[in-house]
């Protein structure tokens, strides 16, 4: 092994960085599915989805109506307890005088701690909640509001509501689908809006998570047989009202956060993990392959050994052995350097994927076995061809034959090479078609113009009252442009409501996205009308009875011919002094309500009569004067609603956040490709060392009968070139077939073709030239005096 | 046709400096059959692979055809070499992935022949050599004497002017050695020049000239008078 050093350094630097990508990829699959296993009770603890149609529409989400957990613990003995989960945003603590705006408060039920395991630092589980006005801190929520100070019996203001802090516990594990910060009891009193209204109107209204924790040695099966009576009693008879179904569906725990539905927390990807997993295989294979082509192709300078040794008396058993030992020696002296090279790359790694490994994590028991166990799947998988094939070559025929060169199979080898070749190709031609929805849902029309906008959002409902005076004094600076209010600002939220829409002379029923602006929206988001009118600043009597839709609900509704002067009911008034019944008065263009992961569907938009709804004001400002606007709402936004932080973002935030979660998964998917590349190529160039070298005296030869320096060099690449032609070829369908795939998971998605292919494919051709070149240079260079004699 | 004036050729290696060949001053006429004789490491092979543009003198003077090529480059050496010289060596150097039409094929190829015009050349070349039934064989399944034989065709293809030979016969049994020389005599009888290094006084006898190396230098030339010693000790 000593023996030829390039060749080793090139097995273990392979070896070594496959193990490395390998042992990456073990580690964050770990982590993927280890969520929420940490709760002592995880095998008896559902979340429960609900599968949701309301008219045509059809929803599956991760929330649920508000009274469903205590109704399935009343129904059903098997269900131990229930805990519904409220996500707060945009909550204002105050402490003192400093005063901040938290993201992860949570509403929860006083039976949390009964439900999931946590640890407590201060107070105890028992009771914490019990209380109404009660809160429970992370530790690092603590540090941050009390320093070192234990904060329990001390009372801090959310919302202009005075809280007693009960209890401080661990920070949620990273491993956690819910991150949470503060938990609050669901104190009855402050959500009244549930209470006033008709309880069986909770049924019809999703905004909560709710899990449930089954008694022991019972089966959640049980529960869900006999969902169909539940839902008769509950849902339907506020179902039948709105043409709405409801189908209950229970996520186990550890599944919750591999389950990817609407409005599921931090949820991962099936996809994501199985192509991760690919790629590690693949990691290790590439780095085998290597050792296999060039362990074969150094057959002819280690024959002799191996007849001699067989001379002496080994056997075929033993030689192949020796070939498995070396094999998996070097591959325990890879695992030695990826160690050293894990610990050099976790950091990067960490804020690639947005999680926190470390060193230790790698060490820990079951971990620790999995890579010993890829080191002596990898150490097998490179000696395993070596072992069988150097083993069997015949003492007699290499001692005798004085030209002893082919060096085992140059089909296999070749067939080898064309496989690395060809997993190299798809993996860049992978990460380019990445690259290319990336950049398609980068690039694409949002059908508005998202250009030097800011969006304030306005949280309590005084200052939304005064929304217009605020929009007045924004309106003063000489860098404002224009203003528009809504209620949501796309990629920010929506409503679906139940309604009846005119088809023909009849009325169906079916639901519609909704949203409320003001008579400036339209013209200030430059959203395009297609027919009809928008709304006109004059007509007051636009507010509440007069709708646009979009091209969408034209479409889905059947009113190509004639979309104007069509009628929308609501199925239920949300407000008793909103007509019921609305009169289309144009169509506008469709834009993006939603994130593009969201397919557009129909949609309306109308003029409240209550302009408090209008809760964000969106800003034009200058071109270029993104900051100093930025400056001036803050401080004017501040100074209109001293109680809160001023929320302002750009318009394009929402959409921004999403993409950049795609991104994340890109740029780990192209590192790892790559790795794969580099390996695969460094394998090439260790192999075309030892090609060269055997073709030296051809290569003498031919020179000597006149072939220039050139024609040796294409001698050479011809027959790569070769070959990774013909990998691209097996490559196409693969990546065709796989990006298709992947591509469908996106609603909006760039058109699949063959460029990623062909770029891949000149990119190898490329990069073995380069590769091959050092090698054939020299051969191609050398005095041919010196090869011909070299017998 | 071959002139050399002060042909000197030194080795260095880190430590030694080896003169191969010391101011070497001969001349070979069209159509003459030179032999060249000498110990092991007179000099023989380093002269052959001047004479046959395959290295460079370190100093003197190499007329090739009327021109002086000493200082030419291996791209202009190539050019002049795949014309006009055929070579035939002791291990026949033979391509063992290529058959023999292929490996006698090949310095068409590189003279740019039109794959019709080879074909015709090649199957032309084997018939006259006697070795056609075997076109379609690799190398390593023929005998030496064989395998020489189609070095040979090899050589002779391109219808050089001069045939470089290096112990042609040093890998074969006398039998297959004299059918050898009698092939390059018959090429010498039809006009091709042909220098051959040997250790052999036996196919020495094939040649017209002897000039014997020692030292590299020239001692003595044999057979002719026309040869002149024109070498000073250095």
């Amino acid at each position: 092994m000593l023996r030829s050093r390039l060749y080793t350094l090139i097995n273990i630097f392979c070896l070594s960085v496959g193990i490395t990508g390998a042992m990456l990829i073990t580690l964050y699959l770990n982590h993927e599915l280890s969520y929420d296993t940490y709760h002592e009770k995880q095998e008896r603890i559902f979340r429960l989805d609900g599968k949701y149609q309301v008219g045509g529409s059809f929803n599956h989400m991760a929330i649920t109506p508000f009274p469903l957990g205590p109704a399935l613990k009343f129904e059903f003995s098997q269900v131990e307890e229930y805990c519904r989960i409220f996500i707060q945003r945009d909550i204002l603590v105050n402490i003192e005088d400093r005063e901040f705006l938290e993201d992860e408060f949570a509403l929860v039920d006083t039976t949390f701690f009964d439900v999931f395991s946590h640890q407590f630092i201060h107070g105890q589980p028992e009771g914490a909640l019990n209380e109404p006005k009660t809160i429970v801190l992370t530790q690092s929520l603590s540090k941050k509001y009390f320093g070192q100070e234990n904060p329990v019996g001390r009372q801090i203001s959310i919302d202009q509501q005075t809280y007693l802090v009960t209890g401080v516990i661990e920070d949620f594990p990273d491993n956690s689908t819910l991150k949470l910060e503060g938990l609050m009891t669901i104190n009855q009193s402050e959500h009244q809006r549930f209470y006033a209204l008709d309880p069986q109107l909770f049924w019809s209204i999703n905004d909560n998570f709710t899990y449930i924790l089954m008694r022991p040695e019972t089966s959640i099966e049980t529960v869900l047989e006999n969902m169909e009576d539940f839902n008769k009693k509950y849902v339907e008879p506020i179902g039948s009202q709105i043409a709405a179904t409801a189908e209950f569906l229970a996520v186990p725990l550890r599944d919750t956060h591999m389950t990817r539905v609407t409005y599921a927390p931090n949820p991962g990807s099936k996809t994501i993990l199985l192509i991760f997993s690919l790629v590690a295989l693949f990691l290790i294979i590439i780095a085998a392959v290597n050792y296999t082509n060039l362990a074969t192709a150094r057959a002819s300078q280690r024959a002799r050994e191996i007849a001699m040794r067989k001379v002496s008396g080994a056997t075929r058993q033993q030689m192949g052995l020796q070939f498995l030992a070396e094999s998996l020696v070097v591959a325990f002296i890879s695992l030695v350097l990826s160690l050293l090279l894990v610990e050099v790359l976790l950091p990067g790694f960490n804020t690639l994927s947005d999680k926190s490994f470390s060193l230790g994590n790698i060490l820990e028991g079951k971990m620790f076995f999995q890579i010993l166990l890829i080191t002596i799947l990898t150490g097998i998988l490179s000696g395993i061809y070596p072992a069988l094939f150097l083993s069997s070559l015949e003492p007699v025929k290499i001692l005798k034959s004085l030209n002893y060169k082919k060096g085992g199979s140059g089909l296999l080898r070749k067939f080898l090479v064309i496989f690395q070749f060809a997993i190299s190709i798809i993996l860049v031609a992978g990460t380019l078609t990445v690259r290319n929805q990336l950049n398609y849902l980068q690039n694409k029309p949002l059908g508005f113009n998202p250009e030097n906008r800011l969006v304030v959002t306005l949280h309590g409902r005084e200052a939304r009252q005064g929304v217009e005076s605020l929009e007045h004094l924004i309106r003063q600076d000489p860098n404002v442009r224009n203003t528009a209010k809504v209620l949501f600002a796309p990629a920010m939220g929506h409503n679906i409501n139940a309604v009846k829409v005119q088809s023909g002379n009849e009325m169906t029923e079916t639901t519609i996205g909704s949203n409320f602006v003001d008579q400036q929206f339209i013209d200030m988001m430059e959203i395009k009308i297609k027919e009809g009118r928008g709304f006109e600043k004059e007509m007051r009597s636009d507010a509440y009875s007069s709708v646009i839709v979009n091209e969408a609900a034209v479409k889905v509704y059947g009113w190509h011919d004639a979309p104007l002067g069509k009628t929308i009911e609501w199925q239920i008034s949300a407000s008793d002094t909103a007509p019921s019944k609305l009169t289309v008065v144009g169509v506008f263009e469709d834009y993006h309500a939603l994130t593009l992961d969201r397919v557009i569907e129909p949609m309306m938009l109308l003029v409240p009569q209550d302009i408090s709804l209008l809760r964000c004001i969106i800003v034009e400002h200058l071109p270029g004067k993104e900051k100093e606007t930025m400056e001036f709402l803050q401080k004017t936004v501040r100074e209109f609603e001293p109680s809160r932080l001023p929320n302002i973002v750009p318009l394009t935030y929402g959409f921004q956040e999403q993409f950049n979660a795609e991104k994340r998964q890109g740029s780990i998917f192209g590192i790892f490709a790559l790795v794969c590349i580099i390996i695969s190529f460094l394998g090439l160039f260790g192999l075309s060392s030892f090609l060269t070298e055997q073709r030296k005296k051809e290569v003498g030869i031919r020179k000597v009968l006149g072939s220039s320096g050139a024609s040796i060099l294409m001698m050479f690449y011809r027959e790569f070139l070769l070959l990774v032609f013909i990998s691209s070829i097996i490559s196409a369908p693969v990546i065709w077939f796989v990006m298709e795939k992947w591509l469908q998971g996106f609603p909006y998605r760039t058109t699949m073709n063959l460029w990623p292919v062909v770029y891949a494919t000149l990119l190898s051709i490329i990069i073995a030239l380069i590769t091959v070149s050092y090698h054939t240079f020299r051969a191609a260079r050398q005095n041919p005096v010196d090869a011909i004699r070299a017998e | 046709m071959i002139k050399t004036v002060d042909l000197t050729k030194v080795f260095r290696t880190e430590e030694v400096e080896t003169t191969a060949l010391n101011q070497v001053s001969f001349e070979i006429k069209e159509g003459e059959f030179v032999a060249i004789m000498g110990p092991s490491g007179c000099g023989k092979s380093t002269l052959l692979n001047i004479l046959g543009l395959l290295d460079n003198p370190s100093s003197g003077q190499y007329f090739f055809l009327e021109q002086e090529v000493s200082r030419f480059s291996e791209r202009q050496r190539a050019n002049l070499r795949k014309k006009n010289i055929g070579f035939v060596f002791q291990n026949f150097n033979l391509i063992d992935e290529l058959s023999v039409f292929e490996n006698v094929e090949l310095p068409l190829i590189y003279l740019g022949y039109s794959s019709s015009e080879r074909k015709k050349r090649v199957e032309e070349v084997l018939e006259q050599m006697q070795i056609m039934h075997r076109r379609n064989h690799f190398p390593l399944q023929l005998s030496g004497g064989q395998q020489q034989r189609v070095a040979v065709c090899r050589a002779v293809v391109a219808k050089p002017h001069i045939i470089l030979a290096d112990e042609p016969t040093g890998n074969l049994d006398s039998t297959h050695g004299d059918e050898v020389m009698n092939l390059l005599e018959t090429l010498n009888k039809n006009g091709t020049t042909i220098i051959m290094v040997t250790h052999s006084q036996r196919d020495a006898s094939y040649s017209q000239r002897i000039v014997r190396l020692f030292d590299g230098q020239i001692v003595t030339e044999d057979k002719t008078t026309e040869f002149v010693l024109t070498t000073t000790p250095g």
